[in-house]
């Protein structure tokens, strides 16, 4: 019995963490993006923010803020990276154990972790507005709106679901225009890249975010959107977080493999795993280790990551 | 006389060509389609020691014969462990986790993982590691429960809860304090086979063998300990010599299994029962048909997990747990209509 509780809670676990990973969730990113392009950008950047302002959040949530928020507590490492971006800094009285970037962000209290935020902690902090994530967080957005402060959930799924969030955070901190300078910056930083690889054909590739089970990421994932970004073609087809087959990897010979810290550790890990002698990007030494943070955060150095990829995928072509 | 001095040897039989006919399903399916002549062809270069450089060779002899076989050592070593188990402690809910073994193994592998470093060392490192820990755990619960010499069963049972969970919250601390590797660790606990390797299926080979031969050589006497310590002593079995052995003969295999394959649920706990509910309580004839029957339900379960949602893997405990669940209703409601 205790046994089968164990390996439900570990089950649990990891579908949590797979989430954790990637600091995503449950709601769709079509909302956020059509929530962005719905609304009147040209007038922003030049007029200061004008509250009250009502926005729809990741969640399809309506919340309308009543002034510029004095006080902020994010929830998670990407929502902290946007609060940085957006220069709010100042603002910003707590975040989680895990949020590391920017490194005067460790220094600020902490609210828990992660998939557990500390309620009182956040009570005590009394801040204005609360940024979320979906999936592990879903359930706390009742209780954290109880104490008074605004609530926004801020999970993207894919790159544009991702420049729209930063525009949701720019409206509802009152930091339009510097929002918008932010995701001008992106746009262009992945323009970039994009011409950058765009003479030289697809390289196809295969990331890997656990093994033992061997777990990647397929279509509608934000990694397989930097994929695409940085002049590469994901081998899995399936939908989402999935455990892959070794002997389908093997089949699809990616010419690049890419793992990730967490799970990869070292490129040296592939070694003596079966089966893995056989690929083509093992053999031509073509294994790239990627910083999680940099291609799971939904934030503003995402594309960043983008980049990371593209240098593993035309290490010629880019910088 | 014949009849029954017959029907073992036929029980164990049916149950070899059974397992024969599922290894070779589980050679012949999986995510990549392989042709007979291919696999046939990669043996053939496989067994002459020619290993040859196409994908059909790698993905045959690398891949999918070590994990088919060392899903059947897995398989045998968590049931044969649990028959033992479960006569040592007169108890249908004993299973090969219940002395801690695979908290002790978990903890093992998550301390590698988490402070062991990454990297090819690491492969040998973490099931090194859990078989140790598994190990330790279990020569800790015997010493608390040993009392003047003597495993009182009840106190062995406790002590191995008590254990388990001591070190499964020394498992989430090591998980919360390294979160970097939390990854790593939650992965390993969802436990799976596609990290078989030769040199695995060697090691839980000999440990199978190892962990199997007394038990097997003495099942007469486990048959007696079943009527309990008393009438085993006065029926001329030295009970406190049996126990040890039994108990660990069956850590020996857990820990083989849970290093090699992390945490792999109901196999150990209802394939005895089964075997039992079908053959009887004989241990010359149980303990080999549930070795053999584990064997069975594990490559299949791993088949499945293989071939179901291809090329998407599923966790094979997720298999074992959700196909073999209603088969042993059905069969302990079957055998209770019988006996009424």
């Amino acid at each position: 019995m205790k046994k089968h509780a164990r390996s439900t809670t570990a089950a649990v676990l990891a579908v949590l963490l797979v989430g954790a990973l990637v600091l995503s969730g449950c709601a769709g990113a079509a909302k956020s993006g059509s929530d962005a392009s719905g609304t009147p950008r040209a007038g922003a950047p030049t007029s200061a923010a004008t509250f009250p302002v009502t926005v729809k959040d990741d969640a399809g949530r309506t919340v309308t803020i009543a002034k510029k928020p004095a006080s902020i507590v994010s929830l998670a490492p990407a929502n902290t990276e946007i609060v940085y971006a957006l220069g709010l800094l100042g603002e910003l009285k707590g975040v989680t154990t895990y949020d590391d970037y920017p490194a005067a962000a460790t220094k600020l209290p902490k609210m828990g972790d992660f998939t557990t935020p500390n309620l009182e902690a956040i009570s005590v902090a009394k801040p204005d507005v609360i940024l979320v994530t979906g999936g592990v967080q879903a359930d706390i957005v009742g209780k954290l709106e109880g104490s008074g402060a605004k609530v926004v959930v801020i999970d993207p799924k894919d790159l544009e679901g991702t420049y729209a969030a930063i525009e949701m955070a720019g409206k509802v901190l009152g930091a339009t225009a510097k929002a918008d300078a932010v995701v001008g910056k992106m746009r262009a930083d992945a323009v970039v890249i994009a011409k950058e690889v765009a003479a030289a054909p697809k390289v196809k590739c295969f990331v890997e975010i656990g093994w033992n089970p061997l777990f990647t990421a397929g279509k509608g994932t934000l990694i397989d959107d930097l994929i695409s970004g940085a002049g590469g073609i994901n081998v899995v087809t399936q939908k989402g977080y999935v455990g892959y087959s070794v002997e389908q990897l093997v089949t699809d010979a990616p010419a690049v493999y890419l793992g990730t810290k967490s799970s990869l550790g070292e490129v040296s890990a592939l070694s003596s795993r079966p089966g893995y002698s056989g690929l083509a990007a093992v053999k031509d030494g073509r294994v790239f280790l990627l910083d999680d943070n940099q291609v799971s955060r939904p934030g503003p150095r995402i594309v960043e990551g983008m980049r990371q990829i593209a240098k593993a995928l035309h290490p010629d072509l880019v910088k | 006389m014949p009849r029954t001095a017959r029907r073992p040897a036929l029980v164990i039989a049916g149950l070899t060509i059974t397992l024969v006919a599922v290894v070779m399903a589980g050679v012949m399916f999986g995510a990549v389609p392989v042709s007979l002549g291919d696999i046939a062809g990669a043996m053939g270069r496989g067994i002459a020691g020619r290993g040859g450089t196409g994908v059909s060779d790698a993905l045959v002899l690398g891949l999918r014969i070590p994990r088919v076989l060392l899903a059947a050592l897995v398989g045998a070593c968590l049931s044969g462990a649990g028959v033992l188990y479960q006569a040592l402690f007169k108890n249908a809910l004993a299973d090969p986790y219940i002395l801690g073994v695979s908290s002790g193994a978990g903890l093992g592998a998550v301390l590698a993982l988490a402070f062991g470093g990454v990297g090819a060392l690491a492969a040998v490192l973490v099931p090194a590691s859990a078989f140790v820990g598994a190990t330790l755990t279990m020569l800790l619960v015997v010493a608390i429960a040993s009392r003047a010499g003597r495993l009182e069963t009840l106190s062995l049972l406790l002590a191995g809860v008590a254990v388990s969970y001591t070190l499964a919250a020394l498992t989430s601390f090591a998980m919360v304090v390294r979160r970097e590797t939390m990854a790593r660790i939650v992965f390993w606990m969802m436990g799976g086979l596609q990290a078989a390797t030769w040199q695995y299926v060697a090691v839980v080979g000999v440990m199978l063998v190892a962990g199997l031969a007394l038990p097997l050589a003495y099942s007469r006497e486990l048959d007696i300990i079943l009527l309990g310590d008393e009438r085993a002593g006065q029926l001329g079995v030295n009970v406190k010599v049996l126990e040890r052995m039994v108990l660990a003969s069956a850590s020996l295999m857990v820990a083989a299994a849970v290093s090699v394959a992390g945490l792999i649920g109901f196999v150990g706990l209802m394939t005895p029962h089964m075997t039992r509910l079908v053959l009887g309580p004989r241990h010359r004839l149980l303990l080999p048909a549930s070795v053999i029957a584990g064997a069975i339900v594990m490559v299949l379960a791993d088949l499945l997990a293989r071939v179901v949602l291809a090329p998407i893997e599923l966790p094979v405990g997720i298999v074992t747990a959700l196909a073999g669940g209603p088969v042993f209703v059905w069969l302990l409601m079957r055998d209770r209509r019988r006996s009424l």
